[in-house]
């Protein structure tokens, strides 16, 4: 597994040090970690823009004037009813907030998530190269160590 | 011998202490560079969506707590602007960080030249 990659990195990095293996593994390590992170993030980004878009499929012509709980904030709601389902109301971003009908913000939301899916798949193969790069001086550095071992106690039956 | 010793040392110390000042700097240089990278990406998807926009659409900008109604042709302007500013400040970043790191690569010469003047010629690595 480690052959095919060896002939392109294998050159330079089979002269590092053992020391600078590990500096190497330690820094890509978390490199691999900020960027999952990152995928994370977007992942769970894109699953509130599903969620918002689903939610306004809720906002249906016959479900004008039921009852319905209105949230003030996060731990308080008023009883209210559902005076209009043709628009929202979107948070597009950096405070601007636009009057959309239900169309054009389900619009909106698919266009958030195709945009989120084109940066995750912008992110995946670059975590994967730096983990298989990981991988490959994590053995190298294995093997460094272990001939390091034998070249200090050839004696060893 | 002795006195060239002290003398160098202060110098190398004075030249690590120089070098990792300026990592410091630069640190919270790029986290700068970064917070301001984010804005600008954020104002222009912004700018984007109220491009698709009709002249009569309803657009509110948040102050507080407080949705306040906004010309969709005023929006567009102020978030146009935003970029602009932000992507000005953005470029002063990097010319801050860019000769951060020439002050830094200044250090890391001088603490090779001491470092090699400190080792004995005969001793020198091959």
């Amino acid at each position: 597994m480690a052959a095919p990659a060896q002939g392109q990195e294998g050159v330079q990095l089979n002269s590092l040090t053992p020391q600078q293996l590990k500096m190497l593994h330690n820094q890509l390590s978390e490199e691999v970690e900020v960027l999952s992170m990152s995928m994370q993030t977007l992942k769970t980004t894109q699953q509130r823009y599903l969620e918002s878009k689903e939610s306004l499929s809720e906002l249906k012509e016959d479900n004008v004037g039921k009852d319905m709980l209105v949230p003030l904030n996060s731990s308080v709601y008023v009883p209210g009813q559902l005076a209009d389902a043709s628009t929202v109301v979107v948070d597009i971003g950096a405070g601007y907030y636009v009057e959309k009908s239900v169309k054009e913000a389900q619009e909106f939301f698919k266009r958030k998530m195709d945009f989120l899916k084109q940066q995750m798949e912008k992110v995946q193969p670059n975590i994967q190269s730096k983990f298989q790069t990981k991988q490959i001086v994590a053995q190298l550095l294995q093997n460094k160590m272990m001939a390091q071992a034998n070249q200090t106690a050839p004696q060893k039956a | 011998m002795a006195q060239v010793d002290i003398k160098t040392k202060e110098e190398f110390q004075r030249e690590i202490e120089g070098l990792e000042s300026k990592q410091k700097q630069i640190s919270k240089c790029v986290e700068v560079h970064e917070k301001l990278e984010g804005q600008l990406n954020e104002n222009k998807i912004v700018k984007e969506e109220l491009d698709l926009l009709d002249s009569d659409t309803k657009v509110y900008k948040q102050t507080g707590p407080v949705l306040v109604k906004q010309d969709v042709d005023e929006a567009k302007v102020a978030v146009q602007n935003r970029v602009s500013y932000i992507s000005t400040e953005l470029k002063k970043q990097e010319k801050v960080i860019q000769d951060l790191q020439k002050g830094q690569e200044q250090h890391k010469e001088k603490l090779k030249q001491i470092q090699s003047r400190l080792t004995p010629p005969t001793a020198q690595k091959a």
